[in-house]
C-alpha cells in the first residue's frame, strides 16, 4: 500500500542538518582560552607511545601524575594539535623542526625516564686506522650540535622547505668549518651513509660536505631506507661511516632489552660492545637527544612556570 | 469531440516539422485511427492532444475547449491514455495501477475499490484473482487489458491509444481488438488510436487518418480507403490484397447462414436425421432451452448409431467457435486453423447465433469482386 | 506466520553477528597476549571505541543520505541534464581520491577530532549515494514516466509515486555501499585522534600485537556486515514489489 512519506519535509530537514553540520565542522574545538588557562589536561600521543611499557603508562608512574584525558592520534598530528590548542600537552620527538617553528618547547626529562638517543658517527675500524684524522674532523660537527640547533636545522628543511644540502652548507659555513682553500692532494675514497629522515639526511650531508672540504673523495650513499639497511651496509663495508643513535644501537642492533637513560653511560656501553663484536668505532656523540619528548606551547609553559616534566606533574596535581 | 486546427510541431534544432499544419476533426463516440509509417508524426499528434507535447503552432480543441487554456494536469485526468503494456507501473499492484487516475482525482476509497472491480470485470479479468498481483506476473495480453482498464477507470470521454496492442502475439492481439470493440460499442468513447498496422486500422477504425511526413494524406472511412485510395502512397500502404483486407470490415453476425439446423439434447436420432436431411448444412447443432451451444452432430456420422440414442448421447464438442463481434477475417483464420468448413458464432459468449461457412464466405468475396 | 518467518530470517544473522562480536571481545579480553595489549583490551575500552566507531558511521551516513539523495534527485531532472553529467563525472573522479587523503585534507582545515572525522566520512560517503541516486532515477523507464504524466499525475506525484519507488533499489544499493565503505574508512579516524576501532588496529600494527590488530579488524568487519544486513532488511521494507 502507499506509504505516505513527507518528502518535502525530509528534504528540508536534510539540507538544514547538513548545513548546520558543515558549520559545526568548520568551527573546530579548543580546550583553552588564554595562555596558561588550561581547564583540562589532555595529552596527545601516538598509538605506540600510548601503550608501550617505556611510554605513557610508565611515564605517569615515574613522575606520579595522571593526565585528565588522553587522545591517541598519528605521530605527525600531535605537533599541530598542540599548536592549534586542541590539547595542552603532546608527545613528539625532541629534535623535530616543528617544535621551533610552531612555538613549542620541550619539557626537560629531569628524572631521566626516556632512553637516550644521542647520535654519533660510527666508522669501520680499518677505515679509521687508515685515516685517523676522521675523528678530529667529525668532532667539529658533533661538538657544535645541540638540541636547539638541530630543531632549527630540521625546521628549515621540514617547515620552511629548504634543500637539505643548502641547509647543511649554510650551517657549516656559519660555523666556519669549511676552509676557503681545500687541500690540493686527494685522499682516498670514503662511503658515507644515512637513514632517510630529515635529521639523518642533514647529518649525512654535513659529513659529506666537510669530508670533501678536507680532501676526501666521498661516495654519497645517504638516504638509505631504514635503520637495518644502513647498519648492514656498514657491516658489509658498502659504506664506511654513518651517524647512529646510541639508543637504537643498544636496543635494536645489539639486541638489549633494558633501555639506558644516561647519555654517557649509553655511549660507553655501545662503544665497547660494538668495537668488540663488530669492529666498529663510535666517535664522540653530539649533545642532542632524538628521543621521546613531552611538549607544551611556549606561552603556556612560561605562564605556568613549567620547565620540566616534574613541574608539569606538580601543576596537574595541583589542578 | 476533438478538433485540430493547423497544428504544427517543430522540435528545436530540427529542420522539418514532425507534424505540419494538421487539421483534423474527430467526432464524438468514434474511433479515429492515425495510420502511417514510423516517423510520420502520428504519435506526436496523439501526444499533442493531451499536451504531453506542446504544439509549436495551431490550436487543439477537446470537447470544445482550447487545450492551451486548460491546466494540462486537469486535461490529462479527463483523457484516458493507453500505451504498450510496458506503461504499467511495475511496483504497483493491478488494482493500484487501475486506481491511478481515480486516486489522482481523490475519489473516496470505496468508490475506487468498486471502480477497480468494475474495470477488471469489463476487461475480462477476475478481480479476486488479479487485483493484488503485480504486472510482472501477468501475461502480455493480460497486462494490456489492465492498461485499457486503467485508462477507462475514471470514465473519460476521450481515449488516446498509442499502439496499444503492438507488443502482443497476433492471436492475443485479435482477441484484444475484438474485446475492445465490444467495450467500445457499449461505452462510445471518442478514441484516437495510433497504429502502423493496416489490418488493425481497418478493423478498429470508424475513420482512418493516413499520415505521411507530418501531413494528412487521406481521412476517410475504412471502406472508402480500401475502395478509393487517394494516391499511390495510400494504395501502397493499403496493399494489393484489398479484397482480403475487406474481410476485416465485416462482422460475422452480419453474414450468418440463414437456416442452421438445430436440435434439443432430448431429441431422438430419428428427428436429428430428419432435420439434417432438410438442410443443406452437413451438420446438426445441439442447443439447450437457453440456446446455449452444447455440441455438434456431423451428418455423415449419423449412420454410426443404431437409432435408440438421443441427441445428448452422441454430439461432439466444438472447437471452432467465434464471437459475433469478430470479423470475417477472424472467422477465416479459425476455420483454417481448425481445418473445418464452418465456424459456430456465439452472442455474448454462450448463446448460439448460427454459423458462418466457407462457402458463404466465398460467395461474398465473389460478389465483392463483381 | 509468514511475517514471523521473515523476521527470523532477518534477525537471526544479526544475533549471530552480535554474538560473534561478543565472543571475539570476550576471548581477547581474556587472552590479551601480554601486558601491553591488556591495557587496551578491556570491555570498557573496546566498548567505548566501538561506540565511537558506530556513532561516527551513523552520523556521517545519515547526513550523507540526507544530502546526497535530494541532491541526486535534483540533478536527475531533465532540465539539469548538464549539471547531472558534470556531477556524475566529478563524483567518479572524486571517488578515486584515497579516503586517508580526504581525512588529511580536512584535518588541516578543521583541526583534529571527532567532528572532522565525521565531516570527512560524510563527504566521502556522499559520493556513492549521490551517484546511485542519480543512476537510479535515470534508470526509471521513460515510458513509465510518460504514462504517469499522460494520465495526469503532477510532476511531484510522478516523482514520489513512480520515480522514487522505482529508483529505491538502486539508491539503497548506494547507501549500503556507502555505509560499508564508511565502516572501513572510519578505522582511519584514529589518525586524527577521533578514536574508533582503528585505534586497536593502528596500535596493533605499531607495537606488533596481533591480538589488537585482530580484535579491531574483526570487529569492524562484523560491524560492516551487520550494517549491510540491517540496511538489506530496511530495503525490503521500502522496496516496491
Amino acid at each position: 500500500m502507499a506509504r505516505k512519506i513527507p518528502w518535502k519535509l525530509v528534504l528540508v530537514i536534510g539540507i538544514v542538518f547538513s548545513m548546520g553540520f558543515l558549520a559545526a565542522g568548520c568551527g573546530g574545538g579548543s580546550t583553552q582560552t588564554g595562555a596558561g588557562q588550561i581547564s583540562k589536561w589532555v595529552f596527545a600521543t601516538d598509538h605506540e607511545f600510548s601503550v608501550r611499557p617505556d611510554g605513557l603508562p610508565e611515564l605517569q608512574k615515574a613522575y606520579d601524575f595522571q593526565f585528565d584525558d588522553i587522545r591517541v592520534m598519528d605521530l605527525g598530528v600531535t605537533y599541530g594539535a598542540l599548536k592549534d590548542g586542541e590539547v595542552p600537552v603532546a608527545m613528539g620527538f625532541a629534535t623535530d623542526g616543528r617544535i621551533g617553528a610552531y612555538g613549542l618547547v620541550n619539557l626537560e626529562d629531569d628524572k631521566h625516564f626516556f632512553p637516550v638517543y644521542n647520535p654519533a658517527p660510527v666508522v669501520r675500524k680499518e677505515v679509521l686506522d687508515k685515516y685517523p684524522e676522521l675523528e678530529e674532523i667529525l668532532k667539529k660537527i658533533s661538538s657544535r650540535l645541540d638540541t636547539e640547533t638541530m630543531i632549527d636545522l630540521n625546521g628549515q628543511v621540514d617547515v620552511e622547505g629548504k634543500e637539505v644540502t643548502d641547509v647543511a652548507k649554510e650551517w657549516l659555513t656559519e660555523e666556519g668549518l669549511l676552509s676557503e682553500t681545500p687541500p690540493s692532494e686527494k685522499k682516498g675514497k670514503i662511503g658515507v651513509g644515512s637513514k632517510e629522515f630529515t635529521e639523518q639526511l642533514l647529518l649525512g650531508a654535513m659529513t659529506v660536505q666537510l669530508l670533501e672540504n678536507n680532501g676526501f673523495e666521498v661516495e654519497d650513499k645517504t638516504g638509505l631506507a631504514g635503520t637495518n639497511v644502513v647498519r648492514q651496509a656498514l657491516e658489509t663495508g658498502e659504506i664506511d661511516l654513518y651517524w647512529e643513535y646510541t639508543g637504537t644501537a643498544w636496543l635494536a642492533h645489539l639486541g638489549h632489552e633494558e633501555p639506558i637513560t644516561d647519555s654517557q653511560e649509553a655511549f660507553q656501553k655501545v662503544k665497547e660492545e660494538d668495537l668488540a663484536k663488530n669492529n666498529l668505532v663510535w666517535l664522540d656523540y653530539a649533545d642532542f637527544d632524538n628521543t621521546y619528548t613531552l611538549m607544551m606551547r611556549k606561552e603556556d609553559a612560561d605562564a605556568l612556570g613549567i620547565k620540566t616534566i616534574s613541574d608539569l606533574a606538580r601543576v596537574i596535581k595541583e589542578d | 469531440m476533438i478538433r485540430l486546427e493547423r497544428v504544427t510541431k517543430l522540435y528545436a534544432g530540427q529542420k522539418n516539422p514532425v507534424v505540419n499544419e494538421l487539421t483534423l476533426e474527430i467526432p464524438a463516440g468514434e474511433v479515429c485511427i492515425l495510420l502511417g509509417p514510423s516517423g510520420c508524426g502520428k504519435t506526436t499528434t496523439l501526444k499533442m492532444i493531451n499536451r504531453l507535447v506542446a504544439p509549436t503552432s495551431g490550436e487543439i480543441y477537446v470537447n470544445g475547449q482550447n487545450t492551451r487554456e486548460v491546466d494540462p494536469i486537469k486535461l490529462r485526468l479527463n483523457i484516458g491514455y493507453v500505451i504498450q503494456e510496458i506503461g504499467l507501473f511495475p511496483h504497483m499492484t493491478i488494482a493500484e495501477n487501475i486506481a491511478t487516475v481515480p486516486r489522482e482525482k481523490k475519489w473516496p476509497r470505496d468508490k475506487i475499490r468498486a471502480c477497480v472491480h468494475e474495470m477488471l470485470r469489463l476487461v475480462g479479468l477476475e478481480p479476486d484473482l488479479y487485483s493484488e498481483r503485480k504486472p510482472a506476473t501477468l501475461s502480455g495480453g493480460q497486462r494490456q487489458r489492465v492498461g485499457v482498464a486503467r485508462a477507462l477507470a475514471a470514465d473519460p470521454s476521450i481515449l488516446l491509444m498509442d499502439e496499444p496492442f503492438g507488443a502482443v502475439d497476433p492471436i492475443t492481439r485479435s482477441h484484444l481488438q475484438n474485446e475492445f470493440l465490444r467495450i467500445q460499442e457499449k461505452m462510445r468513447k471518442t478514441v484516437v488510436f495510433v497504429t502502423h498496422d493496416i489490418d488493425e486500422a481497418i478493423k478498429m477504425g470508424d475513420k482512418i487518418a493516413v499520415m505521411r511526413e507530418g501531413k494528412l494524406v487521406q481521412y476517410d472511412s475504412p471502406e472508402k480507403l480500401l475502395s478509393a485510395p487517394k494516391d499511390d502512397f495510400v494504395e501502397k500502404l493499403v496493399g494489393h490484397n484489398r479484397t482480403l483486407k475487406r474481410l476485416h470490415l465485416i462482422q460475422v453476425k452480419d453474414v450468418l447462414h440463414k437456416e442452421t439446423p438445430v436440435v434439443k439434447p432430448e431429441s431422438s436420432l430419428e428427428d436429428v436425421a430428419r432435420i439434417s436431411s432438410q438442410s443443406k448444412i452437413r451438420a446438426v447443432f445441439v442447443v439447450d432451452q437457453d440456446r446455449r451451444l452444447l455440441g455438434v452432430i456431423p451428418s455423415n456420422k449419423l449412420n454410426n448409431w443404431n437409432g435408440n440414442e438421443k441427441a445428448a448421447d452422441v454430439f461432439e464438442p466444438l472447437q471452432n467457435i467465434i464471437e459475433a463481434k469478430a470479423t470475417l477475417n477472424d472467422a477465416l483464420s479459425v476455420m483454417l486453423g481448425a481445418g473445418e468448413w464452418y465456424v459456430a458464432v456465439l452472442n455474448n459468449g454462450s448463446e448460439f447465433a448460427g454459423i458462418v461457412t466457407l462457402g458463404g464466405l466465398l460467395e461474398l468475396v465473389k460478389e465483392d469482386a463483381a | 506466520m509468514r511475517l514471523n518467518k521473515e523476521w527470523t530470517k532477518f534477525s537471526l544473522p544479526l544475533f549471530l553477528l552480535a554474538g560473534a562480536g561478543f565472543l571475539v571481545i570476550w576471548y581477547f579480553v581474556k587472552n590479551p597476549g601480554g601486558a601491553m595489549a591488556a591495557r587496551i583490551l578491556t570491555y570498557q575500552h573496546i566498548g567505548w571505541l566501538l561506540a565511537q566507531h558506530i556513532l561516527m558511521v551513523l552520523i556521517s551516513s545519515f547526513m550523507a543520505i540526507m544530502t546526497a539523495v535530494p541532491l541526486g534527485i535534483i540533478v536527475s531532472r531533465p532540465r539539469l541534464r548538464v549539471a547531472g553529467v558534470i556531477i556524475e563525472n566529478t563524483v567518479n573522479i572524486a571517488q578515486t581520491v584515497p579516503s586517508i587523503a580526504v581525512l588529511a585534507l580536512f584535518f588541516t582545515f578543521l583541526g583534529l577530532g571527532f567532528s572532522t572525522a565525521v565531516f570527512a566520512l560524510w563527504l566521502y560517503s556522499l559520493l556513492p549515494v549521490l551517484r546511485n541516486t542519480y543512476a537510479g532515477m535515470k534508470l526509471v523507464p521513460a515510458e513509465i514516466v510518460e504514462a504517469a504524466k499522460g494520465m495526469g499525475m503532477s510532476p511531484r506525484r510522478v516523482l514520489t509515486r513512480i520515480e522514487l519507488p522505482l529508483a529505491i533499489p538502486v539508491i539503497m544499493a548506494g547507501i549500503r555501499t556507502a555505509v560499508v565503505i564508511n565502516v572501513g574508512t572510519a578505522t582511519l579516524a584514529t589518525f586524527i585522534g577521533a578514536g574508533g576501532l582503528g585505534h586497536l588496529i593502528v596500535t596493533g600494527i605499531t607495537v606488533q600485537r596481533h591480538e589488537l590488530l585482530f580484535t579491531g579488524s574483526v570487529l569492524s568487519a562484523l560491524l560492516a556486515i551487520f550494517c549491510d544486513h540491517m540496511l538489506g532488511g530496511l530495503e525490503s521494507l521500502v522496496r516496491p514489489g
